[in-house]
């Protein structure tokens, strides 16, 4: 049966590729804790008209998620924070939001809570008031969403892969024409500045279009990110926050920022004004479902997720490291694979697919399984019947 | 279950199936296209612009170029769905389900299996066709008396080349470690063998052999299982484990079991001519491709009508375009001039062609389509089923695993083999022409020819050194061109792209690799335009490779070894080999084409590495730039 009801946060941390191992030891040290663990990378924005045929390459960066208890997640948080060394610019980043429900397969290891957690005294203070951005957006067409976000004052986008699951998947055989795998950007910025990266994001990659992509936002309480935007050459030319800092300090307030400056045609820009764009609806009050489950039932928990009402999924694998690991080959850690697959959907289906996983899941043979959901409250997508101004309003019956 | 679900599964008819079907058919198709047409519009633009003659057989040309995109997008489609995540899946399952000498087992089986699919060795008996057994008694036999022994040399050293690939990945040694001791073994037992007169012409077949072992099946294969180990196993060690790295061991251990069995043969004597020759050695009628230009007929002469005789008369002028040449008669020396009594005059007409764009002949009626499509057929049977049933047979009952359910391979190696007779047919009817017509006529430049599919000759375009500088120029673009529309390379740029999560773009690695490829090419013409050995030609770019690898980042080693291993393929090998039959005709003392396909597997190995040791210096010095501009900022940014 599955379990429910556990109060546990799903912290994220994005680090630095090489040295990961050391540090998923370090912090895994209480029994049957254990994370999953996969590739991304950073973005970093072209500055010189060459590099357009050699182009920087991205930092290489590890995503590192782990399902722990909300009592230990101050002294991971401490221990994550130290052992990568993310105060230092252009490390990582690491947030740790709570999830509203968490349901647990009977073999899931659920990592225990301990009573003898120490005490969380952290020497460094972790930034308040943080929203992050996820958006995904088809294969290869990342670049003019970082742009954008970049532009507007992010730090460069993390970016992994992830392969779109749902629709195209119940077509049989015409599933093998669906695309390569999607690009997810995950962005991290200040609640006053999230709006507007958001609105930017939004805007380059289209959304409100039909097929483009998919975006959300989510509120994380605490966190940490010093993420590269650009590898500059000049001397002391600083970076997109250093001068967004300088002037938030210079003139007491970061009211300026919603200031935008736009194009009104034929060379004019104007500033100040609201965008006189289309009117793209967002999607409020949804609901974030991550479920994770061995790679190898990843297909038939989504088939099964499918059925009981959830539009699509986003699936990424990854590996799976534990506490104690039994060594593999000629000294070799040999790591099994799991896989999270990420929906957003409305509350009413959410509650539906979450039902149908407590009561149905462990006789459909998942034993080994677990689910959590976080709220989000606002989402750009394609919503059908949204108005368009770009076209004339079509003309009024007398 | 809270009533119907939003999202059943549907039957779809068959206007609907097409509506979705055709945006795929045509990303893929023009996907392809993307990667051939620079290549096809090349040949045709020089055939046409450079050197001025018609394309024979255009029709069918046109239509094998056609049959070619079809055949690349069902192959490379094949390789997506179905033979890489076949290869994935068995190597992420390896490691957990069976125990070392199993695994070393497989690998090695695999690694032999694959080159009796893939028969490059049959190439190079082409480029080989010309050798004369009294010139090069040693690599005669080779490739003739001991052809099976050859094969069975190559597919050894691959097999174990997979075995120490594999077993890297275990114990996480860096690719470096493995690539720089077999060079410098291999260079030094060549410079050995450079000065060993039987020996030296065995050289350029040796590392001929390592450039075409790995074929557009092998190679994906090899990566994905690459790719499949390491995914599950992880250790300590930095960023050197990310899969590749078979590809390189795989085109380096090849050419020294080549030259170990050039050596036990040179030992044991019995080549041909040799004490211990077994064979028969009455100079058989070699198959004298290397026809000696027939230089004492005249050029072609078109006759003079008695109308422009009787014009010659009235005006008593030389009209345009006649030549007059003047022998005979007194000349005696007179103030300073020389005057010549009663010499004897001829004017010809010579020969004007019109310029035309295509000849005569649309479509060579001595190739049989269904010639053709059997050998295309048979051809990618051998390639690609035993290896697969072979994979399938071992992730089923070694390794005692499932496919994951609604998985596609079935589909994809349906793919993957109609895609392989496709192309394999294409080629045969549209590149392979256009490649020889080219290889034939690219010495017009330098040399008197009889271009293809004309019968007259046509005399030298741009004088002696100009032409051969116009003839490397031009094995430069076909090497560039050739190598973006290599599927193997293709699919290398896409595992690049996906292990890195994008980092290292597809396009950059396929123009890097292509640049480099194109370099090596146009060097091979220039040793086999101006005679220079081919150990001198080789060692230089090696060293400077060792050079560089020894200060490159693991991450740059490990995929610009492979790009090398990766280049020739099936696309470039025909072009650059009928190229090189066709310059080396023409250039007296050139017996065989081997060595090209060597120097074009090293170019692509320095623009790699060049390519990530500078983005690496640009990077250190401004991430140094940034943390000195944060150290001064720092304390005024006390939040």
């Amino acid at each position: 049966m599955f379990s429910k009801d556990h109060a546990v946060s799903m912290v994220t941390a994005v680090l630095p590729s090489a040295g990961v191992d050391r540090i998923t030891d370090a912090v895994l040290q209480a029994p049957d804790s254990s994370a999953i663990i996969w590739q991304a990378r950073g973005t970093l924005l072209r500055e010189h008209w060459w590099q357009r045929f050699v182009p920087p390459i991205s930092p290489a960066k590890t995503m590192v998620h782990l399902l722990a208890p909300n009592d230990e997640v101050p002294h991971l948080e401490r221990t994550l924070v130290e052992r990568a060394r993310l105060p230092q610019q252009a490390t990582g980043a690491l947030y740790s939001p709570p999830c509203a429900h968490a349901y647990f397969g009977s073999e899931f290891n659920v990592w225990p809570s301990r009573d003898d957690t120490p005490a969380a005294q952290s020497g460094h203070k972790l930034t308040e008031n943080l929203n992050i951005i996820y958006c995904t957006v088809g294969h290869k067409l990342s670049d003019r969403v970082s742009k954008a976000a970049i532009s507007a004052g992010a730090h460069g986008p993390i970016v992994y892969y992830g392969e779109g699951r749902g629709l195209r998947d119940r077509l049989g055989w015409l599933r093998i024409t669906k695309e390569h795998e999607q690009e997810v950007l995950m962005v991290i910025a200040d609640e006053s500045d999230a709006d507007q990266v958001f609105d930017a994001m939004a805007k380059a990659g289209e959304l409100h279009l039909p097929g483009r992509g998919f975006m959300y936002r989510m509120v994380i309480d605490r966190g940490m990110f010093h993420l590269a935007s650009r590898v500059s050459h000049h001397h002391y030319q600083a970076n997109m926050q250093q001068i967004i800092n300088a002037i938030d300090h210079l003139s007491g307030h970061s009211h300026w920022r919603d200031q935008a400056v736009f194009d009104v045609g034929s060379g004019g820009r104007g500033v100040g004004i609201d965008d006189l764009a289309a009117e793209r609806p967002l999607l409020r009050d949804q609901v974030r479902l991550s479920a994770i489950a061995p790679r190898e039932q990843c297909p038939e928990l989504m088939e099964f997720l499918l059925d009981s009402g959830a539009p699509g999924f986003t699936v990424t694998y990854g590996r799976f490291a534990a506490n104690e690991q039994s060594e593999g080959i000629a000294g070799a850690r040999v790591n099994a694979e799991y896989g999270m697959l990420r929906c957003v959907t409305n509350q009413p289906k959410a509650a539906q697919v979450c039902s149908a996983v407590e009561s149905g899941a462990e006789s459909a043979g998942f034993a080994d399984v677990a689910m959590v959901t976080n709220p989000v409250p606002t989402v750009a997508c394609y919503v059908p019947g949204g108005v368009d101004h770009r076209k004339p309003a079509p003309p009024v019956a007398a | 279950m809270a009533g119907v679900p939003d999202n059943p599964r549907y039957q779809l008819g068959l206007r609907d199936s097409l509506r979705i079907l055709w945006p795929y058919v045509k990303r893929n198709f023009m996907n392809q296209v993307e990667g051939i047409w620079f290549i096809v519009v090349y040949l045709i633009v020089f055939q046409l612009l450079i050197l001025q003659l018609p394309i024979a057989y255009a029709g069918m040309i046109a239509f094998g170029i056609f049959v070619v995109a079809v055949g690349l997008m069902f192959f490379m489609e094949g390789l997506r769905l179905g033979l890489m995540p076949l290869g994935e899946e068995i190597g992420s399952v390896l490691p957990k389900n069976s125990r070392m000498p199993v695994i070393l087992v497989f690998a090695f089986l695999l690694g032999a299996g694959a080159t009796f699919a893939e028969p490059a060795i049959a190439v190079l008996k082409a480029a080989g066709a010309g050798v004369k057994p009294a010139e090069a008694p040693l690599l005669y036999s080779l490739l003739n008396d001991f052809s099976g022994q050859l094969v069975s040399a190559v597919g050894v050293g691959v097999g174990v080349a997979v075995m120490l690939g594999v077993l890297r990945f275990f114990f996480m040694w860096p690719l470096k470690y493995l690539a720089i001791p077999a060079v410098a073994g291999l260079l030094s037992l060549s410079f050995y063998f450079s000065q060993v007169p039987l020996l030296s012409d065995v050289l350029g077949l040796a590392w001929d052999c390592g450039a075409v072992t790995t074929g557009p099946v092998t190679v994906p294969l090899v990566l994905a299982l690459g790719i499949g180990v390491c995914r599950v196993v992880s250790g300590d060690s930095g960023g050197g484990n990310s899969g590749f790295g078979i590809v390189t061991l795989a085109s380096l251990f090849p050419i020294l079991a080549v030259l170990m069995l050039a050596m036990y043969h040179h030992t044991a004597g019995d080549y041909w001519g040799g004490p211990n020759y077994r064979g028969d050695t009455t100079v058989a009628a070699a198959v004298d491709v290397t026809a000696e230009p027939v230089i004492e007929i005249e050029k072609s002469l078109e006759p003079i009508t008695d109308a422009e005789f009787q014009a010659y008369l009235d005006s008593g002028e030389l009209p345009d375009g006649y030549e007059l040449a003047m022998h005979g008669g007194n000349a005696r020396l007179v103030n300073g001039k020389i005057e010549v009594l009663e010499p004897e005059m001829v004017i010809t007409k010579p020969y004007r062609r019109d310029f035309t764009f295509t000849s005569s002949e649309s479509w060579d009626t001595t190739i049989a389509l269904d010639a053709t499509a059997k050998t295309a057929f048979t051809d990618a049977l051998r390639a690609i089923i035993p290896l697969c049933v072979f994979l399938y047979f071992v992730l089923r009952i070694v390794l005692r695993q499932r496919l994951q359910p609604r998985n596609d391979v079935g589909v994809g190696v349906t793919f993957a083999f109609v895609g392989m007779i496709l192309f394999g047919a294409g080629i045969a009817l549209g590149l392979t022409p256009l490649g020889g017509q080219l290889g034939s006529n690219v010495p017009v430049a330098f040399a008197e020819i009889f271009p293809w599919g004309l019968n007259h000759i046509e005399g030298p375009l741009f004088g002696a050194d100009a032409g051969k500088v116009v003839a490397i120029c031009f094995a430069f673009f076909l090497g560039y061109g050739a190598t973006l529309a290599e599927p193997a390379l293709n699919a290398l740029g896409d595992t690049v792209e996906r292990i890195t999560v994008g980092a290292f773009r597809k396009k950059l690695l396929m123009q890097s690799v292509a640049f480099g490829v194109g370099c090596g090419i146009a060097a091979g013409i220039f040793k086999m335009a101006y005679g220079i050995p081919l150990f001198w030609m080789l060692a230089p770019p090696y060293l400077l490779v060792l050079v560089l690898t020894w200060i490159s980042p693991d991450e740059f080693v490990n995929f610009s070894w492979d790009s090398a291993g990766v280049t020739t393929g099936p696309i470039t090998v025909p072009l650059v080999l009928a190229m090189g039959l066709g310059v080396g005709a023409n250039i007296p003392g050139v017996s065989d084409g081997f060595g090209i396909l060597a120097l074009a597997s090293v170019g692509p190995i320095l623009t790699v590495l060049g390519v990530g040791l500078y983005t690496q210096r640009v990077q250190r010095r401004a991430q140094r730039k940034v943390d000195e501009t944060v150290e001064t900022l720092a304390p005024a940014d006390a939040n």
